[in-house]
Order: structure tokens, then C-alpha cells, then sequence
């Protein structure tokens, strides 16, 4: 709202969407450099303090960040900043540190990252991989520090001032994780994917998010009031008053549809002509039960258990995941759970086991790939979910399959696994097994795998990228990455169709299963159920009761029979158009 | 004031890592004696989290605990407990 300054709009990548009105804050990621310089003798005191504040308020931020994990029952993550919390009251640290002030006599935020770079360099001498890993927790603590120190430098995502739509080089999942959705209206970042755990994350909280901005883009409005449209990821620079007004209005619009969604939501997911579909929610963390069941949802199709160890550190032990299963089986009363294995590598969590590097991790060893190399990891999930199963309905499910052989020595070790959890052969409990198809041998050799397990649960977010062989964070090439791909529509109808053979039913949980466009078309193709991130429940639940099954069948043969993605696109949209009633079409990604 | 030296075996799996070094700061924080380990030719301070996680010492690695002060004897009980147990890890 500059005078003189130009309204101006930017294209990026929508995450998440929603719309967000507030000031632009740059949120410093990478390393900031040390100025080093001398001070005085009387200068000594001040430094010291400076450096107790820093530590102290470092302190303070773990603590309240361990609080925030316990109560998501991620027993490991907050061990892990127990540990962050001990080593701010190393004496290696913080005295050495002051010692050094006194005796050198150079400021301090120099004298910290010398002392902290050496131990870094020590642990990255080590030869043992594990112990090496610690110098890069070191440099994780020492940033937080130096973010005290260093003024107007970086800060945690949660420190920032309210009403800010933050950006920069790139989000982290924990930089999600630790936004406020109160304080942090927005965020905006250069890389980044729809499906990075940022993104989730992110759409977890209702945080808008647009990627593919270059934060040299924005810096001429730092500090400046922007609107950020996350439906179809447009920023808008020095907006004039005219262009504020009416996204406050189509924010409260938003708001106040959403809230009518929210009221409608315990109604039942039947389609007009009375076709019941099973809807159920993608859940990350324990505390999203409740709101699962608030929304009305018949279960959780997809629990992500790789949060369990958010930070980005070792393997939660078994008995840390029995506890956290546990918890969320008693949260569930009595509605089904299915839990994906750990699903790690490619742009998921990159972990200490995960020691070799490799060029290309989505095509490499990843998800049930790792998890049948490292089968003490896995053997020691199973056993905590077969322990914790005896509370409820579970089901299981493996990410990534792309060969049945796959499957079929997961079918081995669980039973190992149920030999050791229940002695007794009476005692012995069956869960029903699912495999995620999210790679194209998987689609074409459905009919094989569905023989061998109880469902097939389709990944459109992965089995894009795959089939399209397409980088969804390369800006240059993402516009192909968009379900609406023939090849997309082919797959989900062949794997139906498979499923059918083989005596499977089909789920869908990707992003698509969350865009009220798809909903006739997934119905029509004879997708069983849909399950979606928790905020989408109420659109979607709104949008099956306003579909008719034999028109959804009608639509899906239509657009089996398109041959572009553009094309597709304008059949569902205009269907949309159709079915919905006005008003809510807003809400929806354009 | 007594001094106190004995050795012990580290049996987690994966060494003295975050965790057990974690455990042994936090059960030394209300002790009044020094203490320190030596593990082949280090010895270090034992409240020194990031001193213990740089001897790097592995399962079956053998420590030499050193405790001199007033709670000596509380200390070294505490400690050789605390390796017995493995740090109160549940096993993978």
C-alpha cells in the first residue's frame, strides 16, 4: 500500500492453499556469516551476558519445543531435545565460551561458532557414522544460539511477530512444525514440493503455502504488507487498498464457508442416489484425532508414522512406538487406523541411517526398499503395531511397493513377527494388509499384488511423479505434474479394475482424493474409499453428497476417453460447476 | 574426601550415543563429586555431555570411572546401575 510503488503479482508453485493478508518477513535459513571483531576490556561483562541470554533463551525455546512434542506423544523427538538442552549447559560450551572472552577478547558470537566449528570438526573425524551424525546436531543447537546473538539474523519460525507471511530459501518440516498459525499467516519459499513434509505439515496447520518463489523476488516488499492466495499460488506485492479489500472479503468468505462445512460435516458421505463411500482422514500427529472426529470421518486411511521422529533423528525404539500406537488406537474409539511403515528417503526425513548418499534417492533405497534392508527397524515397528492392535481395528500398510517379491517377504517377516508378539498360536491376531501403489510396475502388476493383500491404496502424488518421470521441485518441468494427466486416470482405472481380479478394494489417499473435482470421477471409477488430509474432510464430505454414482460413472467414462490434461481438467471443473453449489466453489484450487 | 575407581562395560548396542549420554549428564547434574571417564587413552569430565559422545565408545567398550568428593560412593552406584541397565533402553 506503498503510494508511488507499483501493485505487482508473483506466480509460484500452491502448497496449501488459502488466503493470507500480512507483512513479509524473511526467515534466514542458511548460515549466516560471523563477523569477528575485538572488544574492550570493559566490554568483557556485556559479552558474557549477551552469551548467558542467548543460552538461557535457547533454553527456553527446546523446552517449550519438548513440551509441544510430548503433548503429540513424539517421546523421541522430545528425548532428542533433551539432549539439545544438556548440551547447552555443557561446561565444554559455555565455559571455554566465557573463558575465551576474557582472555581473547573478541566478541562473542566469533568466539562460539570457533568453539563449536572445532567440536563439529572433531565428531566429523569419527569413524563411526553415528557418532559423526552428532556434529550436525551441534551445528542444529549452535544456530539457535547464534540466532540470539547475531541481531535481526535468523529466528525461529515461532518467534516471529504476529501476522507475518514469512519467506525464504527453503521450509523445513520442523520450520512447519514449529509455526504458529495465529502468528504465522503464510509461508513462502524457492524450493520445495507439494508433497515435501513441509507442504504436509503445513496443510495439516491451515497454513497457506506457495513454492517456487525466489526470495529475490520479494525482498524489495520485506516489510511491507503482501496478499498471498494459496488457491492458485499468487502473491501480490504493494497491493493497492482496493485489491486488500477484496481478499478480506474473500477471506471471510472462506471462513465462514468453512465453518458451514464444519456444521454439515456429521451428516453421512452418501452420494444423492444413495452410494455410500468410506471417507476417511491422512493423519500425521495424535492431536489431529480429535479433530478427525469432529469432522465426521470413519477412520484414518493413511497414518504417516514417519512423524514419529520429526527431528529428523534415530529410529523411536519399540516400546517408544507401542506407546505412541497405543495412544492413538484408545484416541481412535473404536473407528479403523491404517498405518503406513516408516516411508523414508527421497525428499521424506533424511535419517542417520541413512548414511550413503545417493545421487538419485527416488529411484533409490527408500521406503519399504530401506525398511527390508534394515529389518531390525522394521521387525521392531511390526511388533510394536501387532502389540498395540489388540486395542482396535488396525490395518497396515507398506509404502512403495513395486514388486510383488516385495510383498511377499514383508508376508514373512510378519509372521516371525507374530510368532514372537503372541507365543500362543490362539492368542494370534491377523490385520488386514494393504500396499501403497505409487509406482507404475505396481499399476501394472495390481492384479498380482491385490491376490496377496487385503487393499490397494493408490499414492497419486508419488505415481505422478513416476509415471510422468517428472521432478515435482524442478520449476522448469512441473508443469506436467498435475493429476490430471491421462496417464494418471488410465492408472487409477487399471488399478481398480485389477484390484477387482485380484479380490482387493481400492483407496485412494493422495492429494487428489482432497480436490472436490475428483470426487465424481474417483466414485465413478469405483474407487472404495477416499481418504484425505483432515482439513478437506468437510469439502469432500460435501462434495459426495452432491454427486450422483451414475453420473460419476457416466464422467469417469468421459474422461477416460480425453487425451490431454487440459481437457480433463475443463470436463471436472465444469462438472464441478455443475454439482457444487456456487459458493463453494472458491474453496477449491484453480 | 574418598576417591573411587572402577571399571565397567558399555552394553547399549549403539555405544555411549545421545541417549545414554544424556542419561549419565542428567543423573550426574545433583552430584557433588567430580567425575570422569577413560576410555583407552581419553579421560574426560563426565558432565560434559558432549565429552562423553566424543570418546565414541562402542558396545562392549570398557570405562574406567573416576568419582572424588563427598558423595562418592552415591555417585559410582548411581553410575555403574545406569551402564548395568543400559541407560534404561528398551532394545530395537
Amino acid at each position: 500500500m506503498k503510494t508511488g510503488v507499483k501493485e505487482k503479482t508473483l506466480q509460484g508453485i500452491p502448497i496449501s492453499y488459502g488466503i493470507s493478508i500480512g507483512k513479509l518477513v524473511y526467515f534466514a535459513h542458511e548460515e549466516e556469516v560471523v563477523e569477528e571483531y575485538a572488544i574492550k576490556q570493559k566490554e568483557v561483562k556485556a559479552e558474557i551476558e549477551r552469551f548467558d541470554h542467548a543460552i538461557q533463551s535457547s533454553k527456553k525455546d527446546l523446552l517449550r519445543l519438548k513440551k509441544s512434542f510430548e503433548k503429540e506423544g513424539l517421546v523421541e523427538a522430545a528425548a532428542i531435545l533433551d539432549t539439545q538442552i544438556q548440551v547447552l549447559d555443557d561446561p565444554l560450551m559455555t565455559d571455554e565460551v566465557r573463558e575465551q572472552v576474557r582472555t581473547e577478547k573478541k566478541n562473542i558470537e566469533y568466539l562460539f561458532s570457533q568453539c563449536v566449528n572445532c567440536y563439529v570438526e572433531r565428531f566429523e573425524q569419527m569413524r563411526d557414522p553415528f557418532f559423526r551424525e552428532r556434529g550436525r546436531d551441534l551445528i542444529d543447537i549452535a544456530r539457535r544460539v547464534l540466532s540470539y546473538l547475531t541481531a535481526g539474523g535468523k529466528k525461529s519460525v515461532a518467534t516471529l511477530s504476529e501476522g507475518s507471511v514469512v519467506y525464504s530459501h527453503e521450509i523445513t518440516a520442523s520450520d512447519a512444525a514449529e509455526a504458529d498459525p495465529k502468528k504465522t499467516l503464510a509461508l513462502i519459499s524457492d524450493e520445495g514440493g507439494v508433497t515435501s513434509h513441509a507442504a504436509i505439515v503445513a496443510k495439516a496447520k491451515g497454513i497457506p503455502y506457495i513454492a517456487g518463489v525466489s526470495p529475490d523476488h520479494l525482498k524489495e516488499a520485506s516489510g511491507t504488507i503482501v496478499v498471498v492466495d494459496g488457491r492458485g499460488g499468487k502473491i501480490t506485492l504493494f497491493p493497492k487498498r482496493k485489491t486488500v479489500d477484496t481478499f478480506r472479503m474473500l477471506q471471510a468468505q472462506q471462513k465462514a464457508l468453512f465453518s458451514k462445512l464444519e456444521e454439515g460435516c456429521q451428516e453421512k458421505p452418501v452420494t444423492k442416489d444413495g452410494k455410500s463411500v468410506t471417507l476417511l482422514g491422512n493423519v500425521e500427529m495424535v492431536s489431529e484425532i480429535d479433530q478427525l472426529h469432529r469432522f465426521g470421518g470413519a477412520g484414518v486411511g493413511l497414518y504417516r508414522s514417519e512423524f514419529i521422529y520429526l527431528t529428523k533423528q534415530c529410529f523411536p525404539s519399540e516400546e517408544e512406538q507401542y506407546e505412541i500406537y497405543c495412544n492413538i488406537i484408545k484416541k481412535m474409539k473404536g473407528l479403523p487406523l491404517t498405518i503406513r511403515t516408516f516411508d523414508i528417503g527421497g525428499d521424506k526425513f533424511i535419517c542417520q541411517q541413512q548414511i550413503e548418499e545417493s545421487s538419485n534417492p527416488f529411484l533409490g533405497c527408500r521406503a519399504i526398499r530401506f525398511l527390508l534392508q534394515e529389518k531390525e527397524i522394521f521387525k521392531a515397528q511390526l511388533r510394536a503395531i501387532y502389540r498395540a492392535s489388540t486395542l482396535g481395528p488396525v490395518s497396515l500398510m507398506f509404502p512403495m511397493i513395486s514388486d510383488l517379491c516385495e510383498l511377499l517377504e514383508v508376508k514373512e517377516l510378519i509372521k516371525e513377527v507374530q510368532k514372537e508378539v503372541f507365543p500362543k498360536k490362539k492368542d494370534r491376531k491377523d490385520l488386514p494388509l494393504g500396499c501403497m501403489i505409487e509406482v507404475p510396475s505396481a499399476v501394472i502388476t495390481a492384479d498380482l499384488i491385490a491376490k496377496e493383500c487385503d487393499f490397494l491404496a493408490i499414492g497419486t502424488n508419488d505415481l505422478l511423479q513416476y509415471l510422468l518421470a517428472v521432478d515435482r521441485s524442478n520449476n522448469k518441468v512441473n508443469k506436467l505434474y498435475t493429476p490430471m494427466q491421462p496417464a494418471l486416470i488410465r492408472s487409477l482405472d487399471l488399478t481398480v479394475q485389477r484390484a477387482k481380479e485380484g479380490g482387493a478394494t481400492v483407496s485412494l489417499c493422495g492429494e487428489a482424493a482432497g480436490d472436490p473435482r475428483f470426487t465424481p470421477l474417483l466414485i465413478g471409477l469405483g474407487v472404495d474409499a477416499l481418504s484425505v488430509s483432515l482439513r478437506n474432510l468437510p469439502l469432500i464430505k460435501k462434495a459426495i453428497r452432491h454427486v450422483s454414482h451414475e453420473r460419476s460413472r457416466q464422467l469417469a467414462k468421459e474422461a477416460l476417453a480425453l487425451s490431454c490434461a487440459d481437457d480433463i481438467k475443463t470436463l471436472l471443473d465444469d462438472e464441478l460447476l455443475k454439482t457444487m453449489p456456487s459458493e463453494f466453489h472458491s474453496l477449491t484450487m484453480r | 574426601m574418598p576417591r573411587l575407581v572402577q571399571k565397567v562395560k558399555v552394553k547399549n548396542s549403539q555405544g555411549l550415543h545421545t541417549r545414554p549420554s544424556t542419561a549419565i549428564v542428567k543423573l550426574l547434574l545433583t552430584s557433588k563429586s567430580d567425575v570422569f571417564f577413560t576410555h583407552k587413552r581419553d579421560t574426560i569430565n563426565a558432565k560434559s555431555i558432549l565429552s562423553i559422545m566424543m570418546l565414541a565408545a562402542r558396545r562392549n567398550a570398557s570405562i574406567t570411572i573416576t568419582v572424588d568428593g563427598e558423595d562418592a560412593e552415591e555417585t559410582m552406584s548411581k553410575l555403574v546401575d545406569a551402564f548395568d541397565n543400559q541407560f534404561g533402553e528398551e532394545y530395537l
